[in-house]
């Protein structure tokens, strides 16, 4: 019996803290044969107008899934509101989620939708390789106009372990494997962003930037991924803390690392580089040529 | 590529049933180009009556007392601030050079990009006649407020009404922009424009808490004091010529058309020497305020005052304070502050 307990324990450990129902990455010749699924949701993540002149039948358009809060550029909407644009787009906790964006160079922002998605509830999400645009360039169907779902009774239910807050990160800065996926020059500390009030890394952080995902503007192939992190000696075994300037292209590596991947212990720090390096505790470390 | 008529546009619309110099004029048979154009007219719908009015008779007569052709309403917003010698001076040396001249033809909402500071993206389609067109043309005339207001791009947070997949003719008429219902000095006289209550009966939506707070707020407090979701854009130190310098704020005060009702308040400062370089005074300046009852067009059910009570009953969030008042500006301010 102790065994048999034993075992089922193991088996927990050893499959996927998740079960997809999908890849994390979709291509348009994917999403055309599933377009029948009744789970299915096309989620348009672009304006407003170019969706209405344009989009993958079927599919609903929504905005304001990331906000200006607190001083903070790209932060999640609260609970309520968070809920009423997901139940409003026809999503529930069931659905598979495809996430449209313009092209591959909005990539980071398909994430961070996908990302705020899982974050959700919303377990089994894609993204569309390439966008919108290598939807029309496969010359794949397009409707015009605006469409709508039934609305559900959606509400969502934050999975806290996806999420890395200030205090989380500071409380772990020398435990974690920090991630900083900005551009070199940024990380090196030759150039910073307006908004943040420092040049340079965190202390420890491994330097992985987000460019390396695509080429382009599609997503390069797994293996190929997965040598980059080996290279580069990363764990997925270890707590994981990703960050950027505003918390939008942090979750790319999130979601090729967790999505994909398959590593668990992976947050994505909301606040990152604008919210850290405006305390005078964290001191950023820049490259010397000493 | 704008500006290119389209031979499709021309064999399936209507309008090409006449010649291009019966609305342009100009010489059809010309040789050269100069020749040609000579006498052609490129706005020919500033005359609405001459030339659409030969069809649409009665929209073209109407329309020349919209506020959208005559801008009274900017006229008549800073009229009070003149004495009798200072009006006539502004009249003709600011408001038909510079003011007038942002109005709209009918073409600016129906056949092309309207010019704004000298630049215009051309044909609408392929110079087809079209209903509306709101991303070429509102866009462009009200891109400094309304327009990003409403899709987010001003402070990231779309108008709830922009979400549900409606654009600005799904509240506003074109019998609102026509002119159909008179003459208007300004814009809160024009009877035919749009309110929240023509599409939402506040007796009946929502929760019965929802129903019991819009019930006791609705002699008090405008909808957009509670539903309004972002800061909007507060301009100021407005000097003819250089526009203004501008800021986003979320701004609650006494509305200056009626005292009893809190609501959003925008900055337009027209300062005291606005039109100066034009050698125009105002004599009467104080007798205006400068913040002026707005509708921003970023709404949504929750905002941190339908959240929490105390946003206004205890905290005073957003409430104009004399201490923020602009110096140097109207001392008819004072009024609004709640
Ligand atoms: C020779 C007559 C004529 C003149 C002049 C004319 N129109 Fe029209 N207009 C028409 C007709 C006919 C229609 C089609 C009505 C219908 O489809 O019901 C039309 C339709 C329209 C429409 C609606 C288009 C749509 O997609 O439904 C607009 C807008 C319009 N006209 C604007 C103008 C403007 C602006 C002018 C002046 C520059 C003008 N018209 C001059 C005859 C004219
Ligand atoms: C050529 C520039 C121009 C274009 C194009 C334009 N507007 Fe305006 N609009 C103005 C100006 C200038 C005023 C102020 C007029 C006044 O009150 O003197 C105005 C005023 C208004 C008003 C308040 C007055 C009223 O008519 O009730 C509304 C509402 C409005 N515009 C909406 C729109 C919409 C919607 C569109 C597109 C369908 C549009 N405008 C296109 C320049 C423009
Ligand atoms: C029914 C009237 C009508 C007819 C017929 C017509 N146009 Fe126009 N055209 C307009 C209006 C209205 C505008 C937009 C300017 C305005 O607001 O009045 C315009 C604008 C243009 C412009 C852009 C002008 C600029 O420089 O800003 C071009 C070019 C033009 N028309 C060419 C043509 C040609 C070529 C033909 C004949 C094939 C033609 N039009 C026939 C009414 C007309
Ligand atoms: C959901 C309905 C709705 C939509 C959509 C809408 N409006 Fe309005 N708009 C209103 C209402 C209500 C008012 C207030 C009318 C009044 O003055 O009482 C207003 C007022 C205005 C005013 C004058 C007030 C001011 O503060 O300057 C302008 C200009 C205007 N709208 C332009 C637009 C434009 C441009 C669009 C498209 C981007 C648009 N509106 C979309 C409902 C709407
Ligand atoms: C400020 C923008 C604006 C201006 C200026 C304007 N219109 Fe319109 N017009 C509209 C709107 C909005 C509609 C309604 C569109 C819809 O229903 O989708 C409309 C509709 C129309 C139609 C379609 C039939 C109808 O009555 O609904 C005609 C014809 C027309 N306009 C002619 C004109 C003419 C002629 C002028 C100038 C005398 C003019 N418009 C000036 C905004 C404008
Ligand atoms: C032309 C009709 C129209 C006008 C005018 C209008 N609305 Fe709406 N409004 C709608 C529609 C349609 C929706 C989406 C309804 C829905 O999905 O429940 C909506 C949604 C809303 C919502 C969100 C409701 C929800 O359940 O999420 C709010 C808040 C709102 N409007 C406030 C306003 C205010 C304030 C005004 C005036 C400035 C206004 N509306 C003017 C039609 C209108
Ligand atoms: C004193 C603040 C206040 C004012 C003023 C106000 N509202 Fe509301 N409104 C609320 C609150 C609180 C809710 C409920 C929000 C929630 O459910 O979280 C609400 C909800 C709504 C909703 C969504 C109703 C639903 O189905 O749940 C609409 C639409 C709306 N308001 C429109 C209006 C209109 C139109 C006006 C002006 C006539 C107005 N509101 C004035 C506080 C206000
Ligand atoms: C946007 C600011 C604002 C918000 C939010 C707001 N109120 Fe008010 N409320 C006012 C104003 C202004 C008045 C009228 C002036 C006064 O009595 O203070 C008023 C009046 C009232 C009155 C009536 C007092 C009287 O004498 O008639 C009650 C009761 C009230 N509010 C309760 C509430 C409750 C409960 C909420 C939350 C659901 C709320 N208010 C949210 C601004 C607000």
């Amino acid at each position: 019996m102790k065994k048999l307990a034993l075992l089922l324990v193991l088996a927990a450990l050893v499959a996927p803290a998740f079960a997809r129902d999908v890849d994390a990455i979709v291509s348009a010749d994917w999403l055309e044969a599933n377009l029948g699924n009744e789970r299915l949701v096309v989620l348009d993540v672009r304006k407003m107008d170019d969706y209405k002149a344009g989009h993958v039948p079927g599919a609903v358009n929504a905005m304001g899934l990331y906000m200006a809060k607190n001083d903070l550029s790209n932060e999640v909407p609260d609970a309520e509101d968070l809920s009423d644009i997901l139940a409003e787009s026809g999503i529930d906790a069931n659905s598979i989620v495809v996430v449209v964006e313009t092209d591959g160079a909005r990539f980071t922002w398909a994430t961070r939708v996908a990302w705020t998605l899982v974050y959700a509830g919303v377990p089994n999400v894609a993204v569309l390789d390439g966008g919108y645009a290598a939807w029309t360039k496969a010359g794949k169907g397009v409707a015009t106009g605006f469409e709508s779902k039934d609305e559900t009774e959606f509400q969502v239910s934050f999975n806290a372990a996806y999420f890395a807050d200030k205090a989380y990160v500071l409380k772990n800065l020398k435990k974690a494997q920090i991630l900083d996926v900005r551009a070199y020059d940024t990380y090196f500390g030759l150039a910073k962003a307006a908004f943040v009030a420092q040049f340079g890394h965190i202390p420890g952080a491994t330097s992985l930037p987000a460019a390396w995902i695509t080429a382009d503007g599609m997503v390069k192939p797994k293996a190929e991924l997965e040598a980059m992190v080996k290279a580069l000696k990363l764990s997925a075994s270890k707590e994981t803390i990703i960050h950027c300037d505003s918390g939008v292209l942090a979750t790319t590596w999130w979601w090729i690392l967790t999505q994909q991947l398959g590593w668990t212990k992976v947050r994505s720090y909301d606040g990152s580089a604008q919210d850290i390096s405006k305390d005078p505790a964290v001191k950023f470390v820049k490259l010397t040529w000493k | 590529m704008g500006f290119v008529v389209s031979p499709d546009a021309l064999a399936e619309d209507p309008h090409f049933y006449l010649d291009c110099i019966s609305c342009h004029q100009g010489n059809q048979n010309a040789a050269d180009k100069a020749a040609a154009h000579k006498g052609m007219i490129k706005r020919p719908s500033d005359q609405p009556e001459t030339s659409c009015g030969q069809c649409h008779e009665a929209i073209s007569k109407t329309y020349t007392l919209a506020l959208h052709y005559t801008a009274a309403g900017m006229k008549n917003g800073v009229a009070p601030r003149f004495n009798a010698a200072e009006k006539k001076l502004f009249d003709q040396k600011v408001f038909e050079q510079s003011c007038r001249s942002c109005h709209a033809s009918c073409g600016d909402c129906h056949v092309q990009s309207p010019v704004v500071s000298g630049i215009n993206s051309g044909l609408l389609d392929g110079h087809r006649f079209v209903k509306a067109d709101e991303s070429k043309t509102c866009a462009l005339c009200h891109g400094g407020r309304v327009w990003p207001e409403f899709t987010g791009d001003y402070t990231g947070v779309p108008d709830v009404h922009y979400r549900k997949g409606m654009t600005c003719t799904d509240c506003h008429s074109g019998d609102q922009f026509h002119g159909t219902s008179g003459a208007a000095s300004g814009r809160k006289d024009v009877a035919n424009r749009p309110s929240c209550t023509d599409c939402h009966d506040i007796a009946t939506m929502g929760k019965d808490s929802t129903q019991e707070t819009h019930a006791t707020h609705l002699e008090h407090v405008s909808c957009s004091a509670c539903h309004v979701t972002s800061e909007y854009r507060q301009c100021s130190n407005c000097h003819e010529g250089s526009g203004a310098t501008a800021k986003p704020g979320l701004v609650l005060g006494k509305s200056p058309r009626n005292p009893k009702e809190l609501t959003t308040l925008r900055l337009i400062p027209t300062v005291r020497d606005t039109f100066k370089h034009a050698g125009v005074t105002m004599s009467n300046y104080d007798s205006l305020p400068n913040y002026w009852d707005a509708v921003p067009h970023n709404l949504a059910k929750r905002t941190d005052r339908t959240r929490d009570c105390n946003a206004c009953h205890v905290e005073g969030a957003h409430y104009l304070q004399t201490s923020d008042l602009p110096e140097g500006l109207s001392l008819k301010n004072l009024e609004l502050v709640p």
